[in-house]
């Protein structure tokens, strides 16, 4: 038996029966799911393809449940996120060095989320568009990634698509 | 005020001596601004993969690297600001961290006479003297380059 629960509309009382696969469909899923399942591409028609093509699969209640929480809880950590980034624009005011931009307080409690920060600093990155930010240390500290090439270094926009490509088979935001 | 930073951080930036030239964008910085790159952020940042810094200089926030740096897009040190003409001058600033002169910020002079500075991830502004962007943030001037104006 296959259930689909969308962002916005996960409901605990469909997750009761045992040897039932959830498949998340969802932007906003958290980046623990990544750990816990292949990260498929999410097509704009997933109802036209097969159950495995469009999320993760959960075979039991403990683990939607377990998800479920991270549902919750990713709404108000993307609160704190957006607080933070404010904090960080406010602290680092004119500052050029990068040194002192990425010791600001504000930018070392976004790296102080852990591997939870990454979808939502992906998220910030990619809503930058073609103004994006300096999250290239937070993510190579938070991924142990690097997928910056030598002569892309310093062009932010080049940067931050590496990194958004990099990302997207690896994690959901 | 002429940009949209704290004025106790500049506190020397005025109405009268400064015009905003550009809106906030992060994508590049005064280090850059100052050698004509609007393109980069140029930072000798220690690890790679964060920001630009010209291959084979090294990677210190010194004054000396900094120098180097400009070195490779044809600036040598000079004595001072004086407008010459056919000739293009940077202003580096620094401040003493922990008894250590760290450079902060560049300027570039324009044909003008003026001098124009692009305030970390914020604004591009024009201002009438090298030194006016001192202050807490930044630290003086400390150092001047020249090169011939292309």
């Amino acid at each position: 038996m296959r259930q689909t629960i969308c962002a916005g509309e996960p409901n605990p009382e469909r997750f009761n029966e045992m040897s039932t696969t959830i498949v998340v469909q969802s932007p906003m899923a958290p980046p623990s799911l990544a750990e816990w399942g292949k990260r498929w591409h999410l097509s704009e028609s997933p109802e036209q393809q097969e159950p495995e093509d469009v999320g993760w699969s959960f075979e039991t209640p403990a683990e939607v449940a377990y998800q479920y929480d991270l549902f919750e809880r990713h709404g108000v950590e993307s609160e704190e996120f957006q607080e933070l980034v404010e904090g960080w624009h406010i602290e680092r005011g004119t500052r050029s060095s990068t040194t002192e931009i990425v010791l600001c307080a504000a930018y070392q409690a976004i790296i102080g989320m852990g591997p939870r920060a990454i979808p939502l600093i992906l998220a910030q990155m990619e809503a930058e568009g073609e103004h994006p930010d300096q999250w290239f240390w937070a993510l190579q500290v938070l991924t142990k990634a690097d997928p910056v090439k030598e002569e892309d270094e310093g062009n932010f926009r080049k940067m931050a698509r590496a990194w958004l490509e990099w990302a997207r088979w690896r994690y959901v935001w | 005020m002429c940009g949209s930073w704290s004025p106790s951080d500049h506190p020397h930036l005025t109405d009268f001596n400064c015009v905003k030239t550009s809106e906030q964008d992060a994508i590049y910085n005064c280090i850059a601004w100052a050698a004509g790159d609007a393109t980069r952020w140029w930072w000798p940042f220690p690890y790679r993969g964060v920001s630009y810094w010209p291959r084979g200089v090294p990677r210190k926030e010194t004054i000396d690297a900094f120098i180097a740096a400009y070195a490779t897009v044809g600036f040598h040190e000079c004595g001072d600001g004086t407008m010459e003409s056919g000739i293009e001058k940077i202003v580096i600033f620094a401040k003493t961290t922990r008894g250590i002169l760290i450079p902060t910020h560049a300027a570039r002079q324009l044909d003008s006479g003026e001098w124009t500075s692009k305030m970390g991830p914020l604004e591009d502004i024009r201002h009438t003297t090298a030194d006016a962007p001192r202050g807490p943030l930044y630290g003086e001037p400390v150092c001047y380059l020249a090169r011939l104006r292309e």
